[in-house]
């Protein structure tokens, strides 16, 4: 369904930028546009990277249970992924193609240029996915205060050069502009889904009252009512034109609802995975060749030091990407 | 209908493995174009490519089939020492080759290997860094633009010379005689810096003892096979098994020509654009150069420090457990016999007398082809050859095939295909440099030179290399790298599958020391004669 599915909700907001330039730079007397100074604020934000990529000695390769100067949007333990792009103009792609025969029979001079379509404003893609309850709107105000808590000094550098921000309530109006730009998500951004059952299919659930109700009224037009044949047919096609209806919005109404959420697909889960994932192999390297009774033993110290039922500590730190 | 080429305008190192057709030693030589003396040098290359060697044919191992001797026309004799030549980016800038043509050389060629080295993934070592990992002839240019490398030329002497009296003699003479019109107040200066013996070349041999290389392995045993390369139906349809690419009827078939040369149509069924004007490109081709360090201490201690645990967890003999995880890295037993075809130790042991005792001519044809013809399809769960190891991972075959599921009954197998790997073939040239054994420590020079032809190096060379060797997402083995000649890092570990009915664990071998380490290479453009004719004479015309 859009924007929430299988336990995720999947953002994308589209939110205009200002136009216009900001106050002259004080060093240069240069002017500089939002646009610009929001690129550049982007393009600065810390990046999750390989921990091997961090170098230093504060950074040792494989260490990725605690990393710092990651993207601020680790901070904010629902968020799966963020991006921000800025989509700033259409790509014009050229004339749509004209049959040259009928641009003469129609009298079209291709000559003449064909108007070049813009947007009306740069805007700021918000696009992020989520653990949420539900796809309603209160679930994504909550997601958006928390993210605003997580990180609230990073997003008014970003979202100050945004129609809409006001510096007195800014995180009344960060959510007013994030819900204002808000599009449907019809795609979802992952493939975590996965069912231990089968899913089941929905046809039967789709059709069968309709079903019925069609089997009803045929035997009801054709023996029951006492009309002529022709008021009997009439009847019956606009009986059948109604089932189609409402046929049609029954797969719409079970086409939206969500996919139930998988099991242990929240962040938590998938980072406790991830880490326990990495000791495992170390545990499986170190214990090679071992008695069952030592592998055992062993194996007991194993779930005592990483706790595999507990989510909190220990586990891997969100946004360090272990090499 | 069969695809001729025109063999005198390709050069004979693309066609053939020189080492297999007689000619046991080589010397390759490095050269700078020196600025203000572009003239010159191009003269020095006018009269060069008179004697370059090209694709045509003479008596060796593609015409060594008695029966076909007489249907070949043989136009050429067999050279005393075959002579090749490449360029690289700045050497084609530095002849004068216009900026129209250069423009559209890829962009992986004008970035060079040195610039590409974090991509291809070739630092084991940051804190040393390349400047001091890379042989000084490869980082030179770093300091001093005078010293980058421009011309490659590559001298490899027959073992029977009719002029001189060995080989040896014969590579020496060539070598004064070219070193003799080159120096700093000459149109080209030949570069030093490689490490090793001998500071202005670097001197190499065919793969000695038995065809095999430092660490004891049986190599070059297979390689890509294309339209055109062999000059007759009947050498095609034995060299494409193994070596071509298998089509859903589970015939193999030669890979399209322009997957190795410039100018013919690739696996994409379209002809790739190519620098201008078409002259220039169309039958040349890109190569890699990769010189390769081989700790083989270290790869034998290793090996033999693992191989008392292997044998204490599946209860076998050090020997079998340390033969059995040097086939596992490799995807062949020493001898070559594929483990595919040999999965276990005690079938090795029976099929080895079999191979031995087959003809072995000088060809090659009979023994290899049993050497190359396999494919990936029954093993779907890596217990035979695994997943991670050097073979499967620098060639997977069939083995990425979507279709490929694990049988529903035994003895079924999937009708795979190589479609997805049909782009990603190499062909590889390998010579080996310096001795090893007992005494010699890893420290002195010795490893492999391999020289890597290809029509893209981005889609073919560096994919293999980025994707396969140096990363494991394809082969479900997550960023593992090659346990052969992968860069290992810290943690470098490498899975052994086991199969589900062994009910054994699959054995890790961990903590990979660095086995392979790379010392320098770059990426050159081998053009054809009339493209040499081209450069030389200053004459190319991109309009």
């Amino acid at each position: 369904m859009p924007n929430f599915d299988a336990g995720h909700y999947f953002l994308s907001s589209l939110i205009p930028i200002q136009q216009g330039l900001l106050a002259e730079q004080p060093h240069t007397g240069n002017s500089l546009s939002h646009l610009s100074a929001l690129r550049e604020t982007l393009a600065l934000l810390p990046r999750s990277q390989p921990s091997h990529q961090r170098g230093g000695p504060s950074h040792p390769a494989g260490d990725a249970n605690q990393c710092d100067d990651i993207a601020p949007f680790s901070r904010e333990l629902h968020t799966h992924f963020c991006r921000l792009v800025v989509v700033d103009e259409f790509t014009f792609v050229g004339r749509q193609h004209q049959d040259a025969i009928v641009s003469v029979l129609r009298r079209r001079d291709p000559v003449i240029p064909k108007p070049v379509d813009h947007l009306p404003f740069a805007y700021l893609a918000l696009l992020v996915d989520f653990d949420a309850p539900d796809g309603s709107r209160q679930s994504l105000s909550t997601y958006l205060e928390s993210l605003w808590e997580a990180m609230a000094e990073e997003l008014t550098a970003i979202v100050e050069h945004c129609v809409g921000f006001d510096p007195a309530h800014p995180k009344e109006s960060f959510l007013r502009q994030v819900l204002a730009g808000q599009v449907e998500t019809t795609l979802s951004f992952h493939d975590y889904y996965w069912q231990d059952k089968p899913l089941v299919n929905q046809w039967p659930r789709v059709l069968l009252p309709p079903f019925a109700v069609a089997i009803t009224s045929l035997i009801a037009v054709c023996f029951l009512a006492p009309l002529g044949w022709l008021p009997r047919g009439l009847l019956l096609v606009f009986t059948l034109l109604l089932l189609l209806f409402w046929v049609v919005q029954r797969v719409i109404k079970v086409g939206m609802e969500p996919l139930p959420a998988p099991p242990r697909t929240d962040l938590p889960s998938v980072l406790k995975a991830l880490y326990l994932q990495r000791k495992f192999i170390d545990f499986m390297i170190a214990n090679q060749g071992m008695s069952a009774e030592t592998l055992q033993a062993h194996f007991q110290q194993f779930v005592d030091e990483h706790q595999p039922q507990s989510l909190d500590a220990p586990t891997q730190a969100p946004g360090c990407i272990p090499s | 209908m069969h695809k001729e080429l025109d063999l005198a305008d390709i050069q004979g190192n693309i066609l053939q493995a020189y080492g297999r057709q007689g000619f046991p030693l080589a010397r390759y030589v490095l050269l700078h174009v020196n600025g203000g003396r572009e003239a010159e040098a191009r003269a020095f290359l006018d009269a060069l490519r008179r004697r370059v060697t090209t694709a045509e044919l003479w008596h060796s191992s593609r015409t060594c089939n008695n029966n076909l001797r007489a249907s070949l026309e043989i136009t050429a004799s067999k050279p005393d020492v075959a002579i090749n030549v490449a360029f690289t980016f700045p050497g084609l800038v530095a002849l004068g080759v216009p900026v129209r043509t250069l423009r559209g050389m890829p962009d992986e060629f004008q970035e060079g290997m040195l610039k590409r080295a974090p991509i291809l993934n070739d630092i084991h070592d940051p804190q040393r860094g390349i400047e001091q990992l890379w042989d000084p002839i490869w980082v030179a240019e770093l300091k001093d633009a005078r010293r980058s490398v421009h011309v490659l030329i590559t001298l490899h002497a027959n073992a029977k010379p009719k002029r001189y009296g060995s080989a040896r003699e014969a590579l020496e003479a060539t070598y004064q005689s070219l070193a003799g019109q080159c120096g700093e107040d000459r149109g080209l200066s030949i570069l030093g810096g490689h490490r090793g013996p001998c500071d202005l070349y670097q001197e190499l041999e065919a793969l000695p003892q038995e065809d095999k290389e430092h660490f004891g392995f049986t190599d070059g045993i297979g390689n890509p096979v294309f339209e055109g390369q062999y000059p007759s139906e009947e050498l095609m349809r034995s060299a494409v098994v193994g070596q071509g690419k298998l089509m859903a009827d589970q015939q193999w078939a030669p890979l399209a020509t322009g997957e190795f040369l410039l100018g013919y149509a690739d696996e994409a069924q379209e002809t790739p654009g190519a620098a201008m004007p078409n002259d220039f490109s169309r039958n040349g081709t890109f190569m890699a150069y990769r010189k390769m360090h081989q700790n083989v201490n270290a790869f034998h201690n290793y090996i033999e420090a693992k191989a008392e645990l292997y044998a204490a967890v599946h209860a076998v003999s050090q020997q079998e457990a340390s033969e059995t995880l040097r086939a596992k890295m490799v995807g062949r037993w020493s001898d070559g016999i594929p483990l595919m075809l040999a999965p276990t130790y005690e079938e090795w042991q029976a099929k080895k007398g079999e191979v031995e005792n087959m003809p072995k001519s000088e060809c090659h044809l009979n023994q290899s082809t049993i050497l190359r013809n396999f494919s990936y399809a029954s093993d779907t769960d890596g217990s035979c050859c695994p997943f991670s190891s050097h073979l499967r991972r620098s060639n997977p075959r069939d083995m990425l095939d979507p279709t490929v599921k694990p049988p529903k009954q035994p003895g079924q197998i999937a009708k795979a295909t190589t479609v997805l790997n049909n782009r990603r073939r190499i062909l590889r040239r390998g010579l080996t440099y310096g001795h090893s054994g007992t005494g010699i420590s890893d420290q002195q020079e010795h490893g492999i030179l391999m020289l890597v032809f290809c029509a893209s190096l981005f889609r073919q060379f560096e994919f293999v290399q980025q994707q396969w060797l140096e990363y494991g997402h394809d082969f479900q083995a997550g960023n593992d790298t090659c346990p052969l000649v992968g860069n290992h890092g810290d943690q470098a570990k490498f899975v052994i599958e086991a199969s589900a009915k062994s009910r054994k664990p699959p054995f890790i071998c961990d903590h990979l020391p660095q086995f392979v380490e790379v010392r320098g290479g770059a990426y050159f453009f081998v053009p054809s004669l009339t493209a040499l004719r081209l450069i030389a004479q200053g004459l190319i015309d991109p309009t």
